[in-house]
This record gives structure tokens, C-alpha cells and sequence, in this order.
């Protein structure tokens, strides 16, 4: 059974004039991975620390488990904090800190250190018990500020760009180790990040943030297929963004323009309204590169087009089109198939209706 | 280019290295002397010197200066961790104004703070404070600003992490400052103490305005005797002082273990 976890009722946060977090609304299941992702400055930390109660809200409402959680310290939420740069205690070694939980609550010594052991066994730190941070690689004080986090029992677990100090190979490895964990556990994790590919890896939902307000909820497909701005296109992955204007349209296909280079396309897209059409965005991946093969008889976007430049990105490559148009799309072919292909060549792009998303302002 | 780099630096830090120590090296040459009066004769030496401290004479304003070198110690160490902690680690409304306040002290010269305080204790009829008790006061005026930027300093180092990392673990704001903020300040709060102890110890210009007969800290009995005589005892005393602040310096530093804190890292 699933319940709510976590609820944010148009909640808001001002520094003085300046609005921080704008009457944001989610609602998050027990047992869920939402990450929230957005740039600098969004506003997801200050979310993340009004959760935490670090923070108060100017206005709006959090509750964790349907209980309103104003006014509620922070050593009251039972809520586990995993910190960008660990913070773990010096004075202490790894029992000790992922045991201090456990003291301030006043178990008893026995009862700690079996939840101890166990909080380390999940992190996969057994043996590490009397080593003292700073005798501890990054990856290692990751695990430990992450046990001492789990050790007692929140429901709920905030992470706060935990991985953003750790080297590449780490930082995906610890992807799914964190991921295992919380499906483990069971707990509610609520992740904040920059880190796009970072989300989309583990969460089961992205709440993206722009300027203080939600950009957009989804699970990651969702918003990788679907985006509703060109700024999570943008954010999400990869994406030819283009400035178009519709032209007209018929039979569920808009006929759009490109501004500047007056390359017109067609695009099956739902939404938005033909009033509202402002930008269209095409994956990389969408721009597929078809050869020999007959024209089908329906409706579809056949490009041929001038090779520009490429960037190897190892499996694939993001070969940069010109369009006689002047317009530049990028696609993205496997390395093996494009193996001969170099700039001057010319091929032929062809893109569903389907796959160009139309987006309003 | 490398070797000549390094040659300096063995040089100059010899050169540095004999300009803090060869006075001392004098001193403890002195106090060795054969002789009643001061010489330097490295074949001949002799400890009877040392055994003259034992004198009331001596030994009474040791204990004295002693007894007030420890209070000024622990009572900087207790105002001093107090006011940090407003201050530093609180934050609290104009701390930087009461931080600069509470080391203001540090721009009067000693002589004047001296005048001042015997001016103000024989206006305020408190001129029976005069001695002992007037002693405290001034080291504590002088040793304060010290204490208090040590431990501040600590408190302005302490990561607020650790404290909201506590925080979400359950701990109370009692339990968070006994068990994260103390311990890891502690290394701030013992080198605060030893730089009071030490101020305290050896002071002369406040010192002077506030001893009175009896009552008479070892540095000032050092500088009275050396008005009317030179001789080894004088030196003698002078390196016992020094070996008791050392001996003091390696306590506390065990138990403080401030040297961590200077070399960068802590256990």
C-alpha cells in the first residue's frame, strides 16, 4: 500500500523582496525517489532545507505524513540529511558517527551497534567500523555519511548533491548503490541535483525547478518524450530547439516554420493550441539518418542535408546537418554505422511528425 | 637553482633558529656560572644556584604568580568560550561591533590600561583591591581578546553542517554543543587558555602598577632584585620560570591537543 509521504501545499519562500520558492505543490509517496533537479539558484536546496526544517517558510504548508510540520525543529522531524561534503564528525570514528542517531535517542548500547552493523552492511562498509574520516576515501565517507543517515530509520531521507564531490566512476557506481539502498530500505528519498543524467538514472520521478517555480513533474521517460518547455527539452538530455511559427494545419499535422531559415516541417503533436506554437524540439536521436529506402505514403519530414561537423561521443556520434535551408540539426548515429561518414557528405534526415514536440512560450 | 634554493632556506632557518634560542642559551649558561658573579665558562659549572629558589623569597611570588596565572587561565577560557560562542557561533545581532569590543583591549598599551586601572580602583574606593584581587582583573582585561579570538576563530572554523547533520539526527542544541561543537573546538579553547596563561605569567607593565608588598608577582620580584644585583640566581630563576611555562605548554597541549589544530588536522 502506497501512502503519501510527503506534501507541499503552495509553499513559498522570500529573502527579504526576492522570492525564493513560489507556491510550489507536490505530493510525494511513501516509499518514492523524487529527485528535484534544476540549476544553481532555483530554489531546490531552499526546498530541501524548508523539508528538513532548517528553514521556515514564508507561506504554505509542509506535511510528512499528513501532520503540518510548521513549527516542528528539526531534531524533531526524523528526518535523514545526507550533505554534499559528508559532514561527518571528525571527533568520531565510523561507528560512532553512524551510531550518534541511535545514542541522542538513547538506545542502549547493544541495540546500537546491531543498527550499526546492519547501517554499514547496506553501504557495504563492514570492517570500517574504528577507522576516523579522514582515514577514509570520498567514496567511503559517502557510505558512511549515507548509513549514518539510514542507521535510524527515518521514513524519509533528503540528499543534498551527495555525489557532486566524488570523481565520475564513483559518482555512477554510487547511482546504483544509492538506488539500491532505498529500494531496500523502503525509505522516501528526495534528492536534489544539478546533474540531469544523475536524476534520470535513479529517480522514479523529476521534479524540475526554473526561477523558484516547478517547471515540470514526470517520471524521467516522461519528461525526456514529453517536455512542456524548451527549458526542460533543454535541461533533459539533448535537443534541437528551434523558434517556429505554425503555418496551418490539417489532419492533426501542424505545418511549422522555422524562423530565420523558413524550413517548414510537419508536427503530430497534440499540444499546445496552433495559437500558442512557439518552439519545436527534436531529439538528436529523432533525426535519423535512412538510407535507400522507398518514400512512404505519409506524412513526413525528409531532409537531405550537407554533413558539418562531428563530435565523437564513443558509441555514437552527434553529426552536426546543414540544411540548404542554412538550418543546423543535430543527429545522433551509432558510431559504427557512421564510421565513414566526414564532413562534406551529404545524407538524407528523416523525422516522424511524432517526434518533433511542439512548445508554447 | 634548486640547491641553492634549499642551501637558503638551511641557512636562514639556522640564522633564525640561534636568534630565538641564543639568549636563552646565554641565560642557562649563567645560571650554571661557578662564580657569584655572571660568567660564561663553558668547563666549569655548578647547580648550587638552583638550590636558592627554593627561598620564600623566591618561591612565594612563584606560587603567587602561579595561582594567578591559573585562574586568569580558566577564567579566559570560560568568558572567552562564552562570548565566542555568542559571537562566533550564534552570530548574535551586532557581533561583528561586540566582536571588535571585546578586542578592543588589545590597542591600549599595557601602561596605560595600568594607570587607568589604579586610577579607576582608588576613584571607585576599591583601592583594597589592590594586589591579588586587582592582579586578576587586569590579566583577565589583558588576556580576554586573546582567549576570545581563539575560540572564536575555532567557532567560525566549526563546519554548520555538522551541527544541521546533528540537528537531523535528534540531538538536542545541549547535546549537539556537548558532543560536536565542544570536542571540536576544544584545540581553540586550550591554545586560548595556554596564550592567557603565558600573558599572565609573565607580565610586567600591568603587573607593576598592582602588586604591593607581600604580594608580589615573580616577574616584578625578578625585575626589583635586578635593580640592585646581577647573578646567577637571577638566572636561575629565569630558566626555572621557563621550564615550568614549557612544562605547562606540553599539558595542556595533551590535553587540548591544540598542536593538531596549528599542523592542520585532528584525530
Amino acid at each position: 500500500m502506497t501512502s503519501t509521504d510527503i506534501e507541499l501545499v503552495k509553499l513559498s519562500k522570500n529573502y527579504g523582496s526576492t522570492p525564493i520558492v513560489r507556491a510550489i505543490d507536490l505530493t510525494v509517496p511513501q516509499g518514492e525517489f523524487v529527485s528535484i533537479l534544476g540549476p544553481s539558484g532555483c530554489g531546490k536546496t531552499t526546498t530541501l532545507n524548508m523539508i528538513a526544517g532548517f528553514t521556515a517558510p514564508t507561506s504554505g504548508q509542509i506535511r510528512v505524513r499528513g501532520v503540518d510540520q510548521n513549527g516542528v525543529p528539526p531534531e524533531k522531524r526524523r528526518v535523514g540529511l545526507v550533505f554534499q561534503n559528508y559532514a561527518l564528525f571528525p571527533h568520531m570514528t565510523v561507528k560512532q558517527n553512524v551510531g550518534f542517531g541511535l545514542r541522542m535517542q538513547g538506545k542502549n548500547q547493544a541495540d546500537i551497534d546491531a543498527q550499526v552493523k546492519k547501517a554499514l552492511h547496506s553501504v557495504h562498509l563492514d570492517g570500517f567500523e574504528d577507522r576516523y574520516p579522514k582515514e577514509l576515501s570520498g567514496g567511503q565517507q559517502q557510505r558512511t555519511a549515507l548509513a549514518r543517515a539510514i542507521a535510524p530509520r527515518p521514513s524519509l531521507l533528503l540528499l543534498d548533491e551527495p555525489l557532486s564531490n566524488l570523481d565520475l566512476k564513483l559518482r555512477e557506481a554510487m547511482r546504483i548503490e544509492l538506488k539500491d539502498v532505498q529500494r531496500e530500505l523502503g525509505i522516501t528519498f528526495v534528492y536534489v541535483t544539478h546533474d540531469q543524467e544523475e536524476a534520470m538514472a535513479m529517480s522514479d520521478r523529476i521534479v524540475v525547478m526554473q526561477e523558484s517555480v516547478i517547471a515540470q513533474v514526470g517520471t524521467p521517460s516522461e519528461l525526456y518524450s514529453t517536455p512542456r518547455s524548451t527549458f526542460v527539452a533543454d535541461f533533459i538530455g539533448k535537443s534541437n530547439i528551434f523558434a517556429v511559427t505554425p503555418t496551418r494545419a490539417e489532419a492533426g499535422i501542424h505545418h511549422i516554420e522555422i524562423s530565420g531559415t523558413g524550413l517548414e516541417l510537419l508536427a503530430a503533436s497534440p499540444e499546445p493550441d496552433q495559437t500558442e506554437i512557439a518552439y519545436c524540439s527534436i531529439r538528436p536521436e529523432a533525426a535519423r539518418w535512412i538510407e535507400g529506402r522507398s518514400r512512404p505514403d505519409r506524412p513526413l519530414n525528409i531532409l537531405p542535408v550537407e554533413i558539418n561537423k562531428i563530435v565523437n561521443l564513443g558509441a555514437y556520434l552527434e553529426v552536426w546537418c546543414r540544411h540548404q535551408s542554412d538550418t543546423v540539426i543535430k543527429s545522433l548515429i551509432s558510431a559504427a554505422r557512421g564510421a565513414h561518414l566526414k564532413p562534406g557528405v551529404n545524407i538524407e534526415l528523416t523525422i516522424e511528425p511524432a517526434a518533433i514536440k511542439l512548445l508554447s512560450k | 637553482m634548486n640547491q641553492i634554493v634549499s642551501g637558503f632556506f638551511w641557512v636562514s632557518l639556522v640564522c633564525v633558529m640561534a636568534f630565538i634560542t641564543l639568549p636563552l642559551i646565554v641565560v642557562i649558561a649563567a645560571s650554571l656560572s661557578p662564580s657569584a658573579q655572571v660568567t660564561l665558562v663553558p668547563w666549569e659549572w655548578t647547580i648550587r644556584w638552583y638550590g636558592d629558589l627554593v627561598a620564600s623569597r623566591w618561591l612565594d611570588p612563584f606560587m603567587l604568580s602561579a595561582q594567578i596565572a591559573v585562574l586568569v587561565s580558566v577564567i579566559s577560557g570560560v568568558l572567552g568560550l562564552l562570548a565566542a560562542y555568542v559571537v562566533a557561533f550564534e552570530k548574535c545581532p551586532g557581533h561583528a561591533a561586540i566582536m571588535s569590543f571585546l578586542l578592543s583591549p588589545l590597542a591600549v598599551p599595557q601602561i596605560v590600561k595600568g594607570v587607568a586601572i589604579v586610577l579607576f580602583l582608588s576613584s571607585a574606593g576599591l583601592y583594597r583591591w589592590v594586589g591579588t584581587p586587582g592582579l586578576i582583573a587586569a590579566h583577565i582585561i589583558l588576556t580576554l581578546p586573546f582567549a576570545v579570538r581563539m575560540i572564536a576563530t575555532a567557532m567560525f572554523n566549526f563546519d554548520k553542517n555538522l551541527d544541521r547533520a546533528g540537528q537531523s539526527l535528534g540531538a538536542t542544541k545541549a547535546q549537539r554543543i556537548r558532543h560536536l561543537l565542544l570536542p571540536i573546538i576544544k584545540p581553540g579553547v586550550f591554545s586560548g587558555m595556554t596564550f592567557a596563561f603565558i600573558i599572565s605569567f609573565n607580565n610586567i607593565p600591568l603587573s607593576v602598577f598592582l602588586v604591593r608588598p607581600g604580594e608580589t608577582t615573580l616577574p616584578i620580584t625578578v625585575i626589583n632584585y635586578l635593580e640592585y644585583s646581577l647573578d646567577p640566581v637571577l638566572a636561575a630563576v629565569n630558566v626555572a620560570s621557563l621550564l615550568f611555562v614549557l612544562a605547562v605548554i606540553f599539558v595542556f597541549e595533551k590535553v587540548g591537543g591544540f598542536s593538531a589544530q596549528i599542523h592542520g588536522g585532528s584525530k
